[in-house]
């Protein structure tokens, strides 16, 4: 196909130009295999050992050990449960923010200001407030015996270390709802207002621009960064650590438990469940970078 | 229907506005309260011990001296190390940028508590176990992943022919650097120190497992001070943990503004 074939140059570019050095493969691949490649391959690298008991003071056998545990079964599904409860509702939030506060006005300004507060607060102290506030002998307890609602903190309903991990969500919701949502306004920024225009413009109502146009362009966007959320959350130890119920344990708690055990055989579950945790983990990685458009 | 609308915005805006604060003052006036328990709606006495023991508590002085300097050496380690490898990934093929970033968010999105107990190992073969070095590479390892992940997108988007316009007026490599890329290079710069720094200064799991409990750093002295039941001494903590990362938020957002005119 003679459309396909490359234009001839007249002259040879000058030595000195970069775009001449541009497309050299060695010194990223390099870098990137020494800087982030080789400690990811040591730290998974000594999981499998530590799985297979070759190091770390561990009993091997722990691979059948750990499938046939019912309690790791458990921890994985409530660890699964708080990332995508916790994932979805902040993104719902980020989105009920943005079309509610996307706009130019003074209001819109400070509502988004406002509601991205929370995103440089460390994990932790999030966990600390929220647990001030929440927890059966915390600030709403205390509002709620004012008021007259309940008698003893014993009746006030369980929303931290209950089943349901009701104040780890709202945590995670309080954390991660600002980064989605300073995504999610520079989308619209970016995108919105042409295609809504254009939309409008064809007898689209605003309701059916924003169901048909808007709100898929920035699902659409936000996806990768959705993936990401969760695997933070399903990751993280710190939130469940002050927040969640000991029975079960979220997956990273239970890798620190088993860890932390006396006997051999517990640690090696140990290195078995942070495997299971990695492999979660790199999946949603693999996804993430095909969900990305701009690479 | 007018009014409605501007009446449901308004209460949105209450919404939100307790939403995003609430758990902060929580955080304000339980550091500044001594004996503030259940059912007191307010606290009984106001008091600033829990600061004053902050910084004169050797232990917690130790601890938030840690923090800091693992805080900062982050910082500015993984920006010398994230930035060349950003610009060299984002100037080559596809092929290559995709890999890059595939490993770089790797390094963000394992599980801490699993990278920890793989890097424990290794850093304890190095001989580095429960010393601040040692924890100072764990923390390298998802810091370098961010800044990566950050100069890989600006680089993406870089327009390379200021600097080729250098090249052809005869400035050579160090001098395009110092005339032409770092002065452009300021605002990403200054975002991507401010995010290493926080992805070290929040840092739980890694310390924990690499450090050993022998490194003590303010987010452990914070879950310890919680679990002895000393909320006072938790919530100043917790701010302490959250006021830098609040003010390194509003610093990197003024540097952006400074430079918008040259980097846009």
């Amino acid at each position: 196909m003679s459309i396909a074939r490359p234009v001839r140059r007249l002259h040879p570019l000058p030595v000195n130009s970069i775009t001449s050095s541009r497309r050299t493969r060695a010194v990223p691949l390099l870098l990137a295999g020494t800087l982030l490649g080789v400690p990811i391959t040591v730290g998974v690298g000594y999981l499998v050992a530590g799985a297979l008991g070759i190091v770390g003071n561990a009993s091997p056998g722990g691979v059948t050990r750990v499938l046939a545990d019912g309690s790791v079964l458990r921890s994985a599904m409530l660890s699964l449960w708080i990332a995508a409860v916790g994932t979805t509702l902040a993104t719902i939030g980020a989105l009920l923010v943005t079309f509610t506060f996307g706009g130019n006005r003074t209001l819109d300004r400070v509502a988004r200001r406002v509601a991205v507060l929370p995103l440089p607060v460390p994990t932790v102290a999030a966990a600390v407030a929220v647990l001030l506030l929440l927890s059966q002998s915390g600030w709403l307890a205390r509002v709620a015996t004012r008021v007259q609602l309940i008698n003893a903190p014993a009746s006030f309903p369980a929303l931290v270390y209950d089943p349901f991990a009701i104040g780890v969500i709202v945590a995670v919701v309080w954390k991660e709802l600002p980064f989605l949502l300073l995504l999610a306004t520079s989308l619209l920024s970016l995108r919105g207002p042409a295609l809504t225009d254009a939309a409008r413009t064809l007898g689209a109502t605003r309701w059916q621009a924003l169901r048909r146009i808007t709100l898929p362009m920035l699902l659409r966007g936000m996806a990768p960064s959705i993936i990401a959320v969760f695997v933070f959350v399903l990751g993280s130890l710190e939130l469940p650590l002050v927040l969640a119920p000991s029975a079960p344990l979220t997956l990273p708690m239970l890798i620190q438990e088993r860890r932390q055990a006396l006997d051999m055989a517990s640690h090696g579950d140990a290195y078995v469940i942070a495997l299971l945790a990695t492999v979660l983990a790199l999946l949603a990685a693999v996804a993430h970078e095909w969900l990305r458009d701009d690479a | 229907m007018r009014s409605r609308e501007s009446l449901l915005r308004s209460l949105s805006f209450v919404a939100l506005l307790l939403f995003a604060t609430a758990p902060l003052l929580m955080l304000i006036v339980t550091s500044l309260s001594r004996g503030w328990f259940y059912p007191a709606v307010l606290p009984p006495s106001l008091d600033a011990s829990g600061w004053r023991d902050l910084v004169n508590d050797p232990a917690r002085r130790v601890a938030l001296t840690n923090s800091l300097l693992l805080g900062v050496g982050t910082a500015i380690v993984a920006t010398l190390l994230a930035l060349p490898l950003g610009r060299a990934a984002a100037l080559s093929t596809r092929a290559v940028r995709r890999t890059v970033a595939l490993l770089a968010f790797a390094a963000v999105a394992l599980p801490p508590v699993a990278l920890g107990v793989g890097l424990q190992l290794s850093v304890l073969s190095l001989g580095l176990g429960g010393t601040l070095m040692g924890v100072f590479l764990a923390h390298m390892v998802p810091a370098l992943g961010y800044l990566t992940l950050v100069f890989l997108g600006v680089f993406t988007r870089w327009d390379t022919r200021l600097e080729e316009a250098a090249a052809t007026l005869g400035a050579d490599g160090v001098m395009r650097w110092r005339l032409v890329l770092l002065p452009l290079l300021r605002r990403p710069i200054a975002d991507a120190m401010a995010l290493g720094f926080l992805v070290s200064w929040a840092q739980v799991a890694l310390t924990l497992l690499v450090g050993g409990g022998a490194v003590r750093t303010l987010p452990l002295e914070v879950l310890a001070m919680l679990q002895a039941g000393q909320d006072q001494h938790a919530a100043t903590g917790a701010l302490a943990l959250a006021i830098p990362a609040l003010l390194v938020l509003a610093v990197s957002r003024t540097a952006a503004r400074d430079t918008a005119a040259v980097a846009a």
